[in-house]
């Protein structure tokens, strides 16, 4: 595609391909030109800006529950029945 | 490597003070090691692995190796620190034998729930609501932890390691790809749709219930 048709492309791109590089921008950085896009996109599009936040609230979350600080407790802290544990030592007398 | 929780010596964390002192010992019999840190390996195994089996399994390949390893255990980490780290290297291989065996079995062929979020023309379908930020204070997080486990567990199993690696372990890309074998653009791909679905169970299942909206 030349240099101007991809400039189209890119200016024309519906919510599904912006989405795409939103989530994209999250793990490697976009080229200017897809930056650019997704920019302008965004100033026009509410959906999309709510999707880029989403994804930035996700993450936080599943940092927050990931970090070394959180431990869950009580009845949802899984623990190894006596079965298991027996099965582990018997594994460890070979 | 796996980012995972490191071990703290000087912090009482109350729901492990129990077995703090477990932690911090240094090279106990091996016959004791079940008793001494297989919950705690089993629990970080289970937080990555999810399925008990997989997790047990993880860990006896961990104990098993640590025992043939036990020589070149240096008395300056504590030993639940030694064996959690021979843990970390299980999961990545366990996670590798997985993802092998997924790319035998499958092709990529797109994803029917993540193209469902948008219209033919690449419209978003629904609307969705403001979201609260993450989950704050400990009960929250337990709760989250939960709603986040159950939408991960719906995923399809390569889509759901490449954002348990990705966001929980919190592993670079390139970390991703080189564990699983993949490629970039397929972890694109994985990733985008993993959070295009977890975006609407989460906002189903957590984000958008009546009493977290609106903080």
């Amino acid at each position: 595609m030349t240099p101007v048709r991809e400039i189209i492309r890119l200016l024309n791109l519906p919510c599904r391909d912006i989405a795409a590089l939103i989530s994209r921008s999250q793990d490697e950085t976009l080229s200017r030109s897809r930056r650019f896009a997704v920019r302008l996109h965004l100033s026009y599009c509410s959906a999309c800006r709510r999707y880029r936040k989403h994804l930035v609230v996700l993450r936080e979350a599943a940092r927050a529950v990931a970090d070394s600080s959180f431990d869950p407790e009580g009845d949802l802290a899984p623990q190894l029945s006596d079965e298991a544990r027996e099965r582990l030592r018997r594994s460890l007398r070979r | 490597m796996v980012a995972g929780p490191a071990e703290s010596d000087t912090v009482d964390r109350t729901p492990v003070a129990r077995d703090d002192r477990a932690a911090r010992r240094s090279a106990s019999d091996p016959v004791d090691w079940v008793d001494l840190h297989g919950d705690a390996m089993y629990r970080f195994a289970i937080l990555r692995v999810r399925e008990p089996d997989a997790a047990e399994e993880v860990v006896q390949e961990a104990l098993v190796s640590a025992l043939s390893a036990r020589k070149e255990f240096s008395e300056r980490s504590s030993e639940r620190t030694w064996l959690i780290g021979i843990l970390k290297h299980k999961l990545i291989d366990h996670f590798r034998r997985n993802a092998a065996a997924l790319r035998r079995e499958a092709g990529d062929e797109g994803d029917a729930a993540a193209d469902a979020v948008f219209t033919d023309r690449g419209l978003w379908k629904a609307g969705s609501r403001r979201w609260s930020g993450a989950p704050v204070g400990n009960l929250e997080k337990v709760e989250f932890w939960s709603a986040l486990n159950a939408c991960v567990s719906l995923l399809p199993s390569c889509m759901a390691d490449a954002f348990r690696l990705r966001e929980l372990e919190q592993m670079s890309g390139d970390e991703v790809c080189s564990v699983l074998g993949i490629s970039s653009n397929n972890l694109w791909a994985l990733l985008h749709r993993a959070r295009l679905r977890l975006r609407q169970c989460l906002e189903n299942n957590w984000f958008g219930k009546k009493e977290r909206r609106a903080r």
